[in-house]
């Protein structure tokens, strides 16, 4: 038996006499129990698991192409990879505020954030290596919830448009392995919502880490 | 039972010993034996290891833990990080190059009707344009379109997410623009922008213990460490 190990069993012992002496004393009629702090803060947060909500001292801040950040208070939680064709959507206790949209090329990924919450998350689909979709900051320049093209000859529903020259985010059959011409395709329940959400003027900025990004590599390790 | 309690005494008895008066020379002397020896240094550790639980459990060891938590818990929920958990994952240069319908590969796309520029044509143009007047129709080529599409600044050489207060000048603006170069190659940017490094807001101040428990702390250790170094010599 080491010192070591003849020390701990001491402390052990001289915990147990506390524990013992502690039980074996009449409680003090002065001292009660404080009453629990926790039942009467009243319950802002809606129940864990359906976002993360970040600390008011500390909130974390998404840096955009141009420069500006934008604040972000809270997520939706989402901890799976989210498949082609999937999308979170949850506004619950999310107050009303300023729209605007993330678009991750890299990660395949778009976020609507109302009021420095993210209300909705989706995997999209953008242009192809020929035909790539541009990056930086955009406003929405027109929606229609009834778009047809005639240069591609196709429904684009909920169609809201970004740039002069077409690129738009709408609604599409967001599948593994396809890809747009420019737009962002965004599965058809998430676009009328996001129709629903997103006015004119707001916001979407579509970034990428550059080209050549293998799927090897994990995007994690491509931030900065 | 009275084994068992003699095997106690057996244990037992070495501390006595310690502490043994002898009658001649009128005062304590030590035994010098191994057994009662450990036992004395374990007497001599257990209130250090006493006063290094109640440091830990006490205010200061919880401030300490509690912090070193959040600052764990604000590491994994980075937006960054939970972002590419939740994503599918990077689409592949070859990724829509089907080899397995046919000889030649084919992209899987709406057959090529337009003809639209990648490439923004100026790095200078305006970020943020105000919304231009809607005259053109939706799909216009591009010779018909009024401006050059609408494109930020690269987006490649500067990182997505600083922790803290927005660096203190936006990229140069001779910085080549963003979007693929027509050859497919990387915009490579020059390797001397120095992206200013993240100064983040002043980090939670971790309550400092008391000197007096600094010292007992200290006092502690380096009564371990003569245990051990006369343990070594002995």
């Amino acid at each position: 038996m080491s010192v070591y190990f003849r020390s701990l069993m001491l402390v052990a012992v001289a915990g147990l006499a506390a524990a013992l002496l502690r039980w074996a004393l009449p409680q003090c009629p002065g001292c009660k129990a404080p009453p629990p702090i926790a039942a009467a803060a009243p319950a802002r947060e809606p129940a864990p698991g359906i976002r993360i909500w970040y600390p008011a001292s500390n909130y974390p801040r998404l840096s955009l192409p141009d420069g500006r950040q934008e604040t972000v208070r809270s997520i939706l939680n989402i901890t799976k990879p989210m498949s082609f064709g999937d999308f979170v959507w949850n506004t619950d206790r999310v107050p009303a505020g300023p729209v605007w949209v993330r678009i991750d090329l890299t990660r395949q990924l778009l976020s609507v954030f109302r009021g420095g919450h993210e209300i909705g998350s989706s995997v999209i689909l953008y242009g192809t290596d020929g035909k790539s979709t541009p990056t930086g900051s955009f406003t929405i320049l027109e929606k229609d919830a009834d778009h047809y093209s005639r240069s591609y000859d196709a429904p684009m529903p909920y169609m809201l448009r970004l740039t002069q020259d077409g690129v738009a985010i709408h609604g599409s059959n967001v599948r593994q392995g396809w890809a747009t011409h420019g737009c962002i395709g965004v599965p058809l329940d998430f676009a009328r919502l996001l129709f629903g959400v997103a006015d004119k003027g707001d916001p979407v900025v579509i970034l990428t880490a550059g080209p050549g990004t293998r799927k090897s590599e994990s995007p994690r390790h491509r931030v900065g | 039972m009275g084994n068992i309690f003699g095997r106690f005494l057996l244990r037992i008895g070495p501390i006595l010993t310690l502490f043994r008066r002898n009658p001649a020379q009128h005062r304590f002397y030590y035994v010098p034996s191994a057994h009662g020896r450990r036992w004395k240094r374990a007497l001599l550790l257990s209130p250090i290891l006493l006063s290094l639980f109640f440091i830990a459990a006490g205010p200061g060891g919880r401030a300490i833990s509690k912090a070193l938590m959040t600052r764990i818990t604000e590491m994994f929920s980075d937006p960054l990080l939970l972002f590419a958990e939740r994503s599918p994952g990077g689409r592949g240069p070859g990724a829509l190059l089907s080899t397995k319908t046919g000889l030649k590969p084919h992209e899987r796309v709406l057959s090529s009707v337009r003809d639209r520029p990648d490439v923004p044509p100026e790095a200078g143009s305006p970020v943020f344009s105000t919304p231009q007047a809607l005259e053109s129709p939706a799909d216009t080529l591009p010779g018909q379109a009024g401006g050059p599409p609408t494109s930020g600044p690269p987006f490649s050489n500067t990182p997505f997410f600083y922790p803290g207060p927005p660096p203190e000048g936006a990229p140069p603006p001779g910085t080549p623009p963003g979007g693929t170069p027509p050859g497919g190659t990387p915009p490579q940017g020059p390797p001397d922008t120095p992206t200013t490094p993240p100064t983040g807001p002043p980090p939670d101040t971790i309550p400092i213990p008391e000197p007096a428990t600094w010292l007992m702390l200290v006092a502690g250790i380096v009564a371990i460490g003569a245990a051990a170094r006369r343990r070594r010599f002995n």
